[in-house]
């Protein structure tokens, strides 16, 4: 599809290309995905995606160097709701992957960008850079933490546990992220724990919350994290909350949730 | 005081392992031809030099004695008369010099040695054998974060690392995570290939609890090195569990033909952290924190189901465990299968297992352990 005829709105750029451009793709285009959204590759590598494959269709390339916000504006980035910089992983890979970062936010202020980089070391770079990166992937530190708890428990499991969970497919559980329900707000973690359980419209499993405190948002994942102050913090609105569930969950109305 | 015993033992070890065999051998050897030299010496006096009144030499003992003599402070006393027994002293004083000589360079060169690896992990030494420990091939940045994770003190069991690289003894420990440094460093290295049979036997791989394959920092002209570490592992041991990290998920099949037992690819794993975070914001730091091995936060961990839990359904054993600070998201299956949030209603079979979310696994164990003992939980059904 020639992308000048596409009109590009709250779609999703993926900016630069690799091998993992086809799992994320397929990640994004899943079919438990509640708002599925076009995706838009700007590259100056070839991109060779097998049109005959569900999770390709509406995938549009705009060829051209990712860091050239001409080429952001043709494919209307001012209007993405989400950036994916993927890494090459080599030397000069960080350094890209800043110059694609300051691009898009000179592009639009409102997009939100998640960045890969190769090393651990090299997310001070892109925290340095302030509010232009949103979210920061560093894929071998996610690989060698499930190695660890692999090399502790080899024959648990655990391994699969984590594909799982970190995986979005419609026949598998995922970990999601939602506004706190109506029905959790005002009691702790441990007290909502089964009456958001029963204002779902499936089976899910509350696992913890994010919130605020002093301007920094924190994640509290089990009832047994955080000290004392944390286990009986009351849940407020603003607050997310982290579950496992299938797809993404829906709240009854009378527990008035938002969805 | 089983903590203090395991110290010493620890320290016992990092004392052999500096005294490695080499030194040992050389250092046996040099004693041995000083006893021989003194004896020697003492016969070969007591031959040439017969006991007279009024002399130092009355008995067999004084002979061995005046040679200790000479050899610490020369020729001040036991002075012989006879010109061959002036000849065994003049040479037991110069073997005495060569032997001082020679035992101050061999202690130089340990305590130089001790010095330059100050600060260093330990070489596992040969006579030294590991049982349950992990071994991990190839070093690399993930492999200081895996030594972190291992050695976070939140498992029941806390196994020895060993490292086997090429270069792997010049790792520093201040290189590895804060955690590894708390306490005495547990963590070892056999310097050789990875992929080569002679250091995993030395790293013990037949005994591992588990073999760990990291890629190589840099991979040009080696991409096989992870296959070939898979394989020589696996010739060591048909039994032990082997992970693998991958760069590319197109490695995975022969890997696997290869007897890898479960593998993480930075490709995959990347992807789908990446696609979940741009589809759900935030969710990259709820990863980094499940992940984590620290008693901030909680992570998954496998508890089998007590008695008291069969035939309890699944949903049950939830509502009671969160309010004991753990909260079970999943079950193992005797034959293998995971159900991660299962039905309510699903009931918990011998031989299952629980995947249960908790700080550390002594808490996790208590816990489920817990509700399985309370008193109206079948009663409740």
């Amino acid at each position: 599809m020639p992308y000048e005829e596409v009109c590009l709105k709250r779609h999703i750029l993926l900016m630069n290309w690799n091998h993992k451009g086809y799992e994320v793709i397929e990640n994004l285009h899943s079919d438990d995905v509640q708002d599925p959204r076009q995706i838009v590759i700007v590259t100056d590598k070839p991109v060779s995606l097998d049109p005959s494959r569900p999770e390709n269709r509406g995938v549009v390339v705009v060829p051209g160097d990712p860091c050239d916000e001409n080429v952001l504006r043709m494919a209307n980035a001012e209007r993405a709701s989400n950036a994916i910089l993927l890494s090459d992983g080599d030397s000069e890979s960080t350094s890209r992957s800043l110059m694609m970062a300051l691009a898009i936010r000179a592009v639009s202020s409102d997009v939100y960008v998640v960045v890969e980089v190769a090393d651990d070391a090299e997310k001070c770079h892109f925290e340095a850079l302030g509010n232009c990166v949103d979210e920061i992937v560093c894929p071998s530190e996610y690989v060698s933490r499930i190695l660890a708890q692999g090399a502790v428990y080899p024959d648990s499991g655990v391994v699969e546990l984590y594909t799982h969970l970190l995986g979005q497919s419609p026949n598998t559980n995922e970990i999601y992220l939602v506004p706190m329900p109506e029905v959790a707000i005002g009691g702790s973690f441990v007290e909502r724990f089964s009456a958001i359980r029963e204002a779902a419209d499936q089976t899910v499993i509350p696992i913890g919350y994010t919130s605020q405190a002093d301007g920094m948002r924190f994640v509290a994942i089990g009832p047994g994290s955080g000290g004392r102050h944390e286990k009986e913090r009351v849940l407020q609105a603003g607050d997310q909350l982290v579950l496992i569930s299938m797809s993404w969950p829906q709240f009854s109305p009378e527990s008035g949730v938002a969805t | 005081m089983a903590r203090l015993l395991a110290t010493i033992r620890l320290l016992r070890s990092h004392v052999a392992a500096a005294l490695d065999t080499n030194f040992q051998r050389r250092l046996i050897r040099l004693l041995l031809a000083a006893l021989a030299v003194w004896s020697l010496s003492a016969v070969l006096l007591y031959r040439f030099e017969p006991p007279t009144p009024n002399s130092d030499f009355q008995n067999l003992g004084d002979y061995f004695w005046g040679v200790i003599v000479y050899l610490f402070s020369g020729l001040e006393q036991y002075v012989p008369r006879t010109t061959p027994g002036k000849v065994v002293a003049g040479a037991t004083l110069i073997s005495a010099a060569v032997f001082v000589a020679v035992f101050t360079a061999e202690i130089v060169g340990l305590v130089v040695e001790l010095t330059r690896r100050r600060g260093l992990i330990p070489k596992k030494p040969h006579g030294m054998r590991f049982r349950d420990h992990v071994v991990i091939c190839n070093w690399s940045a993930s492999g200081m974060s895996i030594v972190g994770q291992l050695r976070s003190g939140l498992q029941v069991t806390d196994r020895p690392v060993v490292v086997v690289s090429n270069g792997a003894s010049d790792i520093s420990v201040a290189s590895l995570p804060f955690a590894a440094r708390r306490k005495p460093v547990d963590v070892w290295a056999v310097d050789g290939s990875p992929g080569g049979e002679v250091a995993l036997a030395l790293a013990d791989a037949r005994e591992a609890a588990c073999v760990v394959v990291l890629e190589p920092p840099t991979r040009g002209g080696r991409d096989e090195e992870p296959l070939v570490c898979v394989l020589a592992a696996r010739a060591q041991s048909a039994d032990v569990p082997i992970g693998v990290e991958m760069i590319e998920e197109a490695e995975r099949r022969p890997l696997v033909r290869a007897g890898a037992t479960f593998l993480a690819s930075s490709e995959d794993i990347g992807a789908r952290i990446m696609a979940q975070a741009a589809l759900n914001h935030g969710l990259s730091t709820v990863f980094s924190q499940i992940l984590a091995n620290s008693t901030a936060s909680c992570e998954p961990y496998f508890v089998t189901v007590p008695e008291g839990l069969v035939d309890i359904p699944f949903s049950e054993c939830l509502s009671r465990s969160v309010m004991r600070s753990v909260i079970p998201i999943g079950v193992r299956r005797a034959d293998g299968t995971l159900m991660l949030n299962p039905p309510p209603q699903m009931a918990m079979a011998r031989g299952d297992c629980l995947a249960v979310l908790a700080s550390t696994e002594s808490i996790a164990r208590s816990a489920i352990l817990s509700v399985s003992e309370s008193r109206d939980l079948r009663s409740g059904m």
